[in-house]
Parts: structure tokens; sequence; C-alpha cells
């Protein structure tokens, strides 16, 4: 029965979004205005070749964070009031959640390939060991899909408030950044798996697992109102 | 829980505990110590002359000191060859350890172990190194097996840690802030629970204020740190796991404070601010505790560095330190109870 109600609300939100497309209008947008203003600063300081990998990865991870902010609490935003009170007779608020957090993963994983592809067209890529950069941006954007998901449906109960959504989750994203931008210099720098990769990348599952049980077990009450 | 907040007793057993903590943790003197040597490189073969420093010692008073060398690893004790005590806490010392000592290694690193009658013995680790030199072909120095003076040292006294000092002082300030703090975020976290079960108003006053209160300790924990920091690691903000987790804690609960100035419907406020909190709390101890056992960091009990060792932490100090975290945790429980009181009375206004 969850697993139902959840396929079909994601369904309906995937329907919605093919519809009218805003959510990933915002993100190509973002992503492509974001790397043009990198690239041409660059482009007239005649250092698009020797960007700084350490630079690179600060950008490519700030990017992520913006967009996906914006786009996840946009879609929250989004849902007229009175709908509220439909979903509330129809489904459990478990799957409501579920189906958030899931459409969210989906469209932070589009995010992140579009923009390491663009990034990689545009400004080069200096990622040397591949497999452990896309596990990086996997449980990476996990993390940020399921954090924002949660201060999104948090700000979207306190008057729709996007610096909200900022507030609440910088703090947390902080630590998760710390983890990311390790694996990501260990990605540039070296081609092997090292024993400390490993460790990082064990945190960062577990950091979206606890989110993602947290989400599930405190969102009934949110939604209770 | 508001008839035990308001309840004396244990507000005056703060008091008299903090009093107790205030005045013992400042004139306890600290134990005798080597402080430091003035030549640390020595080469091998040469008459090796240094001073010694001492830290609360009676070089000259004892008459009977005597210095021994020891390589880091291994027991063999090295006599130093002369020894003239300058003064209560100078002491020349003159030592030759030649190349036929070391095993094939190119330099040796020595612990410097001192004993007099009235000092007990003091040791301090990797205090002298002696590089080999190549024409040095003297031969091997004979080990001894130490005979020290075991003093009964009758005065109470607080260990004494290279880096730590005087400034082990601070273990009474800065330690119980953050138990205070700890205390009470667990106590807000089992009124929001509370709360999200029952939806009795008065529990979220009791959370939000013992949140209110925590953020307090932890700016005063962050404080003590700071100034602890600068006098022991170099500077008030070294790159440490634990600090940065605890800076991320501090803005996270802020975070909480602004939530709940952005709603002003009281039940929805209350509801929101409970499920921000159980998800903060979750996430803040996962960063505080967790995260630095398992990366390098430079405080004690974290990333390899053993907690709260037979050296950091004897029976002196714990008998000040235990006083300081109950004294410290009931301050707190105090200010907040003033801080609940003063919020019951402006509801029953409105």
């Amino acid at each position: 029965m969850l697993l139902r109600s959840t396929i079909s609300l994601f369904k309906k939100d995937l329907l919605i979004e093919f519809r009218n497309k805003y959510v990933v209008g915002g993100i190509v947008l973002y992503v492509l205005s974001s790397v043009m203003v990198i690239y041409f600063s660059l482009n007239y300081t005649d250092s698009v070749h020797q960007l700084n990998p350490v630079i690179w990865s600060i950008f490519f991870w700030l990017i992520i964070l913006f967009s996906s902010i914006n786009a996840i609490a946009n879609g929250f935003f989004r849902e007229p009031e009175g709908r509220s009170f439909y979903y509330y007779y129809l489904t459990s608020p478990q799957a409501i959640i579920l189906s958030k957090l899931l459409y969210n993963f989906i469209f932070t994983i589009l995010l992140i390939t579009l923009a390491f592809t663009v990034f990689t067209v545009m400004i080069g890529n200096p990622v040397t060991n591949l497999p452990l950069f896309f596990a990086t941006a996997l449980l990476g954007g996990t993390g940020y899909s399921f954090l924002f998901t949660l201060m999104g449906a948090i700000a979207s109960r306190a008057g729709n408030n996007a610096t909200l959504v900022a507030v609440l989750g910088f703090p947390i994203i902080i630590p998760l950044l710390i983890f990311i931008t390790k694996l990501t210099a260990a990605s540039i720098g070296n081609t092997e798996m090292t024993d400390e990769a490993l460790k990082n990348m064990e945190l960062l599952a577990v950091f979206d697992i606890i989110q993602l049980l947290l989400a599930y077990i405190l969102f009934p009450y949110i939604w209770r109102d | 829980m508001i008839e035990l907040l308001k309840k004396t007793w244990w507000k005056y057993t703060a008091v008299l505990l903090l009093v107790y903590v205030l005045i013992g943790g400042l004139l306890v003197p600290l134990a005798p110590g080597i402080l430091s040597v003035n030549q640390i490189n020595i080469p091998s073969g040469t008459n090796g002359q240094f001073m010694i420093k001492g830290y609360n010692t009676h070089f000259l008073d004892a008459k009977d000191m005597q210095v021994w060398f020891k390589p880091t690893v291994g027991t063999k004790f090295y006599k130093a060859d002369s020894l003239f005590p300058i003064s209560n806490s100078v002491a020349r010392v003159v030592f030759n350890l030649p190349k036929s000592n070391f095993n094939g290694v190119n330099y040796e690193k020595l612990d410097l172990v001192a004993n007099d009658s009235l000092d007990g013995t003091m040791t301090t680790i990797d205090m002298v190194q002696v590089t080999a030199r190549k024409d040095d072909s003297a031969a091997a120095k004979s080990a001894v097996t130490p005979e020290v003076y075991r003093p009964k040292l009758k005065t109470f006294m607080f260990p004494f840690q290279k880096i730590l000092y005087q400034t082990i002082r601070n273990t009474f300030y800065h330690v119980p802030m953050w138990f205070a703090m700890m205390f009470l975020l667990i106590f807000s976290l089992v009124y929001s629970i509370r709360y999200l079960s029952s939806g009795n108003i008065l529990d979220d006053i009791l959370a939000s204020q013992a949140i209110n209160t925590a953020l307090v300790f932890g700016a005063l924990g962050l404080l003590t740190g700071m100034m602890w920091a600068n006098y022991t690691w170099g500077s008030p903000w070294p790159n440490d796991p634990k600090l940065n987790g605890a800076a991320v804690g501090m803005i996270i609960y802020l975070a909480y404070v602004v939530l709940r100035g952005s709603l002003t419907d009281e039940i929805k406020r209350a509801k929101i601010s409970a499920v921000y909190n159980v998800f903060a709390i979750v996430i803040y101890t996962l960063f505080i505790f967790i995260i630095p056992r398992l990366t390098d960091s430079l405080h004690p009990g974290n990333g390899g560095n053993p907690a709260f060792g037979k050296m950091d932490m004897d029976n002196h100090l714990r008998l000040f330190f235990y006083p300081a975290v109950i004294g410290w945790t009931l301050f707190g429980f105090w200010i907040m109870s003033i801080t609940i009181r003063m919020k019951l009375i402006e509801q029953k206004k409105s």
C-alpha cells in the first residue's frame, strides 16, 4: 500500500514536470549560467587551462549546492494550499515524503550529471579516478537531496520562506561538504581507492541513511495540520 | 518538572560546588616537572652540555638529584656523566652518548628522567636528540638500572603535563560547559518528543528555553576552548574536526532560534521546532562525538589520542572535575528554570 501510493505520487509529480518543465528548466538555466560566468572569467584572465583542481572542485560543489536548493525549495512551494488537504485524505504522510525524496533524488542526480558534462566540455575535468568521483557524486547528491527535501518540507509549513530553507540546511550541509570535498580531492589526486576514501564514503552513506530515517519518522508530525 | 525547577536546594548545591571548584582549582599547586632543555640536538660522542629547567622543582635543596636518559624504545637507562644543580629550577647536565649505542640508526631520541627526594620522579618524553657523528668511534656506554627515591609527596598537586602546564586548570571550566550543554540538549530532546506525543504547550516552552540556555553554554564552551587553544595549540582556531563540529552545532541551534522566530502561530511553531530539534540533536551527536573519533584530531580522546589517560586525569584532578561538571550543569539548569518561569509569566499575561 505504501509502495503503491509512493509510486503513484511520484508518477504524478513526474507528469506535472513533463508538462511544464519548471524544475528541469530551472536546473539547466542555473547550471549553464553559472558555468558561463566561470568560463568567461577564466577566459578573460587567460587561465582556462591552468584551472587549479581544488578550485574546480569548489566551483562544482557550490553550483550543485545552490542549484539543488533552488530546485527543491521551489518544488515544495509550488503546491497550492488546497491540494495539501486533498493529499491528507488520500494517502499517508510517509508516502508523500518518500515520493518527494525519490523525486528530488532523481533530479539532483540529473543536475550532477548535467553539471559534470557541462564542466568537462567547457572548463575541463581534472578527475583521475572516475569511479570514486561518481560514487562520491551519488552519495553526496543523495545527501543534498534528502536534507533539502526535509528542510523544504519544514519551510513550506513556515510560510514558504526560501531563505529559511538555506538557513536551516546550511549548517547541516557543512560537514557533508567536508566529506564530499575530501573525497573529490582524493579522486583528483590518486587513481586508487584508499582506505581513507572508503571510510569517508561509509560515513557519507551512513549520514544519508540517517537522514532518510529521520525524514520518514518526522515528516508525519509536520504534515498533521 | 516545573515544580522541581522551582525548588532551591539544588541551586544552593550548585553555588557551593562552584565556589569549591573556583577556589580549589586556583589554589592547588602544580606538581614538579621538567619544563625545557636548552639544547636539544647533540652530536654523538661529544660531551653535550645543556641546562635543564624545571617547574616547581627543588634541584638545589634536595642535594641528591639524579638524571638519566632513556631511548624512547626499550628500557635502557643511561646515567648523565655529570650534574650541577645551579638553582632550584635550573641544573647543568653533561651527557655523552657514543654512536655505538645506536642500533644502526642515524639518530636516537631520548627521554629525560630526573629524580630527587623532594620532587619524586619527573619524566619527559622526546626531550633530546643525539645525532650520529661519522667519526665517532668511542666505546659503547653501558646501561644502568636507575634507583629512584620515592618520597611520599605530602602535598596535594595537579599533574604536570607537557604543552598544558598550568592551563590544565581550564579542565574545570571548558569541559563542564560542554557537559552542561549536552545535558540541556538531552532535556530539550525529551521535552520535544513529549510535546510531539502530548501537544501540551508547556513541554514546548521547556524544550525551547533549554535550547536557548544550551546556546549560551555552548558559546562559553567555545570561548574557553579558544582561549585554551591559543596557549596550548598556538592559535585560537586550529584545524580540528571537533572544533569545527562544535561550531556547526552552534549554527544548527541558532537556525532553530531563527526557525522559531519566523513562525507566528503558537501551535505550528511548537510542532515544527520540535521536529527540527529531534533532527538537529541526532545530527549534532553525530558531528561532535563520532566524526572526530574517526579522523585525526588534536583533542584528547579522539583521532588516536588516548582519552583522559592516566596522565591527563588523575585522582587529584577528578576531585575537582566531577564537582565542576555537576556544579556547572546545575547552574545551567538554574538559568534555564529562570527563563522558563519568565516565559510562563509572559504567557499568563497574554
